[in-house]
């Protein structure tokens, strides 16, 4: 069994693991797993900035890497308040439901926003095309964003 | 057996590494889910993306717009030359999974993986395109031969001015396309179809595209795509049955070239 040795910044710490060669990132980092194909979103992390399928990357490719997860959902939002505004907004269109797909929801959302003051229908429902919800909060998801956006001075 | 992993420093190391039996591993979004299938195991994966020189779109002396192996789905279908050159692809592109898989994902890993329902693999089986070998000389789309190590795909830079649109059906969207349709029309009026989905390769469809551009009705779109199969029955899978795929190919061919004669 062939081990690496993957050093990268997690959620602004520096960390090193050793990997199995075939280990995904997802594994490593613990992400919830929906379908392992990169259809449900459950699984995205942001590394370098560009949200990812955390399930379709090997750990070994994340070595020298950026990486970020739900713990940096007020970092990539840009925002010190917690509950961030996406996690406030998500709470109050009841989007929290069996809860499997919400860390890469956030996650995801919160990169596709971030520098955003607006967005399309067509780029919000595009978006939301990689992040599944199976228990029907789509449109919850959809409205929660549309709410930060609002926050934020100009509405879509 | 275990997967491996290995990062090579220049495109001949991995060429030497995809000879010795390893696999090419580039965006990942076709190859790591078999590998999370345990479809593909026991072999050693070739890590590119820190390669240097493989991620330019260029138009190059020859009338080649040349594609590198890292260029992401995505920067392809937003590219000023991809969408003045082959329009089509451009089209086709904007179907394919969701912005996620596309920003990783790559043009090249797309068409060496080369599935049946494959939108960019039809517009570049229209087009003609063939994929440029680290080792010298090109090759069809679909996986290389063992030890092969595809660097760029090579399209004609030839579409300047044609309009083009693509039409597909999934089951929801974002999911794999059951059946698309691509339409060109280029400046003269010369129009072209070709569908992915309904045979395990791309199907360019001259008749249908002879009966569409007649302004014929589903019943003789139907009757050229029977022309086009030559006998060849599409295929049914779990998704749709090969009936299906008949009787929505012309409705996709309508609305692909609806699609086509919108775009700028």
């Amino acid at each position: 069994m062939t081990h690496l040795e993957v050093a990268f910044v997690l959620d602004g710490v520096q960390t090193r693991a050793w990997v199995e060669a075939g280990t995904t990132l997802a594994d490593l980092l613990e992400q919830p797993v929906g379908c392992g194909e990169g259809a449900c979103g459950a699984c995205t992390v942001v590394v370098n900035d560009v949200p990812v399928r955390s399930c379709l990357m090997l750990a070994a490719q994340a070595d020298g890497a950026t990486v970020r997860t739900l713990a940096s959902l007020a970092d990539i939002e840009g925002t010190d308040s917690l509950p961030t505004p996406l996690q406030q907004q998500f709470s109050a269109h009841r989007t929290f439901q069996c809860g499997w797909c919400v860390p890469g929801m956030l996650v995801g959302t919160a990169a596709f926003l971030a520098g955003r003051h607006s967005a399309t229908e067509a780029e919000l429902a595009e978006h939301f095309l990689g992040h599944l919800c199976r228990c029907t909060a789509g449109n919850g998801t959809i409205a929660a964003a549309v709410a930060v956006l609002a926050q934020r001075g100009t509405r879509p | 057996m275990p997967i491996g992993y290995v990062r090579p420093a220049s495109v001949a190391a991995a060429s030497a590494l995809a000879a010795a039996g390893g696999r090419i591993l580039a965006g990942g979004q076709s190859l790591m889910p078999l590998v999370n299938r345990g479809d593909v195991d026991d072999v050693e994966l070739i890590d590119i993306n820190r390669l240097p020189g493989l991620d330019a779109i260029e138009v190059r002396a020859e009338g080649w717009l040349e594609i590198g192996a890292l260029v992401r789905l995505e920067a392809a279908r937003l590219h000023p030359l991809v969408r003045s050159f082959q329009p089509l692809l451009a089209d086709a592109l904007a179907w394919v999974g969701n912005p996620a898989i596309r920003r990783r994902g790559t043009l090249v890993g797309n068409l060496v993986n080369n599935a049946p329902g494959a939108e960019a693999a039809a517009a570049a089986a229209l087009a003609g395109a063939r994929l440029v070998t680290a080792e010298g000389g090109t090759h069809g789309l679909g996986l290389l031969p063992p030890g092969r190590f595809a660097t760029a795909v090579r399209f004609p830079a030839a579409g300047l001015g044609t309009r083009a649109g693509f039409y597909e059906v999934q089951r929801r969207f974002g999911h794999i396309c059951t059946v698309g349709c691509g339409v060109t029309i280029a400046p003269a009026g010369r129009m072209d179809v070709v569908f992915c989905g309904l045979l395990d390769a791309p199907m360019p469809a001259p008749a249908v595209a002879e009966a569409l551009a007649a302004g014929g009705g589903d019943a003789s779109l139907l009757d050229a795509l029977h022309t086009d199969l030559a006998g060849r029955s599409p295929r049914a899978d779990m998704h749709a049955s090969a009936d299906y795929r008949l009787r929505v190919a012309p409705v996709l061919a309508r609305r692909a070239r609806a699609r086509a004669e919108a775009a700028p």
